[in-house]
């Protein structure tokens, strides 16, 4: 142990070992990359929704258990986004729009297995190199963070919603009332202070306040069933046909420093809160296009370019991982479900679990290693198969998503109330949607609620009510410049633009 | 006629008004804690909450109403895709209200098997008899699924039927 209570990087890489080295744990991380690999596949099916409708199951399993199982379907549904954007442009995953560019025309050309062989080959590589960078750079940021006292914490949390909202589709504000929104959810039930029920209106079932499974089920799946639900018809898809899947030695190792170079980007953008693979491949094709000598070529059907998004995609899932573990806040929606899934075990994720579940915090990393040897198989052996699974008709697809959300939101407590709360949630969300508010940056105001609120009313008490305590504390004060920098940059940006007289960016 | 961004700003903004509102009316009713600083008491934080929803919904409208009253590109990408069908999704949320009423009475595995072989349906809507004979497959199929993984994998007790218990 050093001196802040945390193991050293290497023991605490193999503190899980054991547990980890058993017939049912890698059946577990197998079966949910293969269960991950359906959910990526399938258009309009993604990790998180796959992640929030198998939760329920990992009651029957042991926390390290159930987080490798939703582990496996995180990575598996991040690798398989790319196959259908390879056979049908249409990506399964946010994740994987830009490996559509090039990997659809690779297709077109005939070449659909050697897109989906260096698709394969790229996301292992960035997936492996994310997990390496997870292994050395939370630790560190988690002896940091050891420091932090309330008024960090608060900062942290704001960070998170303000990212949540300039990142998130469509307008700032409207993410930032997305993120209010969940905020609000979070607040329903006995005050955290005073013990007071908050907007309960005498129901004995909200008292407790708003269970998350119920909350996160209901914004992501049940809004995609009935989103899903009002488009017209599903149109009948041509799937490329697939040829030779494995590339060469020689072809891969000139690919070696578009992969170097776009899964550092990938871990990067992926470890910032509410990033996620879809930005982080976005900016390495991006950066890949902009300085490569064929960069002309982008966007014709070029292996690199399906490299540079692969590779990076999946490298943010390790980057994705470093603020879950090391401060508890949650970089995407589906590092929100593992903290969820955290909760559900009384575990509070955060710089703690380093020293006192050293053998969880190994065993997420060893179970990622694992996915990531799965999806790589299953992807170089099974490729054929995959246009069998992007055919799945959606009358079938969508009753049997909704059927699961019903049975995961019951689930948790065994009571029909949650099931009310699953409905309610999927209405606004759909609703929600309608007016261009996303559900993702309700559900990360919602996971991020209690440690903002928390930690927010405890600062202004402790000092007592002066409101400067958060400015005077030098890392609260970075993050809070941060934030303002994070809200205000796109609007003076905005106006230099129009002060120089060009059109505004998107 | 108001276009599309100003329609959704005035619908953003009172979504915001009205839940803003909605918490400062039920907050005020909240106790008052005295002695311990600011900050303390449970209205506290949701009026604080619901002051910053409201005054972003304010600026969403400024912003709405500043917009050129031209039809957007996205407008018009909504438009050539064709229109919305609001039916299927007013049908399945009633079909999941019913069942989900009537799940205490018939149980969970009856009003499972027909809310998954009724929406499967409304989705399909061919008439065809094989069609309907591989929908019922597959509605009896799940929930057979459901009852090894949930039931008797899991141990999760799903509800079970007052009446025929």
């Amino acid at each position: 142990m050093t001196g802040n209570g945390i193991m050293g990087t290497f023991d605490l890489i193999f503190a899980g070992l054991p547990t980890f080295y058993s017939f049912y744990s890698i059946f577990l991380v197998i079966a949910g990359s293969v269960l991950g690999i359906v959910f990526g596949a399938i258009p309009g099916l993604t990790a998180t929704m796959g992640m929030a409708i198998f939760l329920p199951m990992t009651f029957a399993m042991s926390d390290i258990n159930g987080m490798l199982f939703l582990i496996g379907i995180f990575v598996g549904a991040c690798y398989a986004g790319s196959l259908s954007a390879i056979l049908v442009n249409i990506p399964g995953t946010p994740s994987a729009i830009a490996t559509g560019f090039d990997g659809y025309t690779m297709a077109q050309k005939g070449e659909a297995g050697r897109a989906i062989g260096y698709s394969t080959i790229s996301s292992a590589l960035g997936g492996l190199f994310g997990v390496l960078v997870l292994m050395f750079a939370a630790p560190v940021l988690a002896g940091l963070a050891l420091e932090f006292g309330s008024q960090e914490y608060t900062g942290v949390a704001l960070l998170g919603i303000s990212i949540v909202s300039y990142i998130s589709f469509g307008s700032t504000m409207k993410g930032l009332i997305g993120g209010i929104v969940g905020l609000l959810l979070a607040a329903v039930g006995q005050d955290v202070i005073t013990a007071y029920p908050r907007f309960v209106f005498g129901s004995k079932d909200l008292q407790a306040g708003l269970e998350m499974i119920p909350v996160m089920v209901g914004f992501f799946g049940v809004t995609e069933v009935l989103t899903k639900l009002e488009q017209e018809k599903e149109v009948r898809i041509a799937v490329a046909k697939i040829g030779n899947v494995l590339p060469s030695l020689s072809r891969l190792a000139r690919m070696s420093p578009v992969m170097a170079v776009s899964s550092l980007i990938g871990t990067f953008v992926g470890a910032i809160p509410a990033a996620g693979g879809a930005i982080a491949s976005m900016a390495a094709y991006g950066i890949q296009k902009r300085f490569s000598k064929r960069s002309r070529e982008y966007g014709t059907g070029i292996a690199e370019g399906v490299v540079a998004a692969e590779s990076a995609n999946n490298a943010a899932v390790g980057g994705a991982f470093v603020p879950m573990l090391s401060l508890g806040i949650p970089g995407d929606p589906q590092t929100a479900i593992l903290i969820g899934a955290l909760m559900i075990n009384g575990l509070a994720p955060g710089p703690m679990l380093f020293a006192t579940r050293p053998d969880l915090i190994s065993t997420i990393y060893l179970g990622n290693i694992l996915a990531v040897i799965v999806f790589t198989v299953v992807g170089l052996l099974g490729a054929r198969s995959f246009a069998h699974l992007i055919r799945v008709p959606r009358h079938f697809l969508l009753p049997g998503i909704m059927l699961f959300c019903i049975i995961g939101a019951y689930a948790i407590r065994n009571t029909l109330f949650d099931v009310w709360v699953l409905l309610a949630c999927g209405l606004a969300g759909y609703l929600l949607q309608k007016i261009g508010i996303m559900p993702a940056p309700i559900i990360l105001g919602f996971v991020l609620g209690p440690i903002l609120e928390d930690n927010f009313r405890r600062s202004l008490i402790m000092s007592g009510g002066d409101w400067t305590t958060f400015l005077t504390r030098p890392i609260s004060l970075a993050l809070l410049l941060i934030n303002v920098f994070i809200l205000v940059a796109p609007y003076i940006m905005g106006v230099f633009r129009k002060v120089r007289g060009r059109p505004p960016g998107p | 006629m108001m276009n599309a961004v100003r329609r959704d700003a005035w619908a953003t903004f009172g979504f915001c008004l009205l839940l803003g509102v909605s918490i400062f009316v039920d907050t005020l009713r909240y106790p008052k804690v005295e002695g311990q600083g600011f900050g303390q008491g449970p209205a506290f934080y949701p009026q604080l909450l619901a002051g910053a929803l409201m005054f972003l919904g304010a600026l969403i409208l400024l912003q709405g109403l500043h917009h050129k009253n031209n039809i957007t590109s996205e407008e018009k990408a909504d438009q050539e895709q064709g229109r919305v069908r609001y039916m299927p999704v007013i049908l399945l949320l009633a079909l999941c209200m019913i069942l989900i009423a009537l799940m205490n009475y018939v149980g969970f595995f009856v009003s499972g098997f027909l809310l998954t072989f009724l929406t499967v349906r409304l989705i399909r809507g061919s008439l065809r008899m094989h069609h309907l004979m591989t929908d019922l497959g597959f509605s009896l199929g799940m929930i057979l699924v459901v009852y090894l993984v949930f039931e008797a994998f899991v141990g999760i007790e799903l509800p079970a039927s007052i009446l025929f218990n």
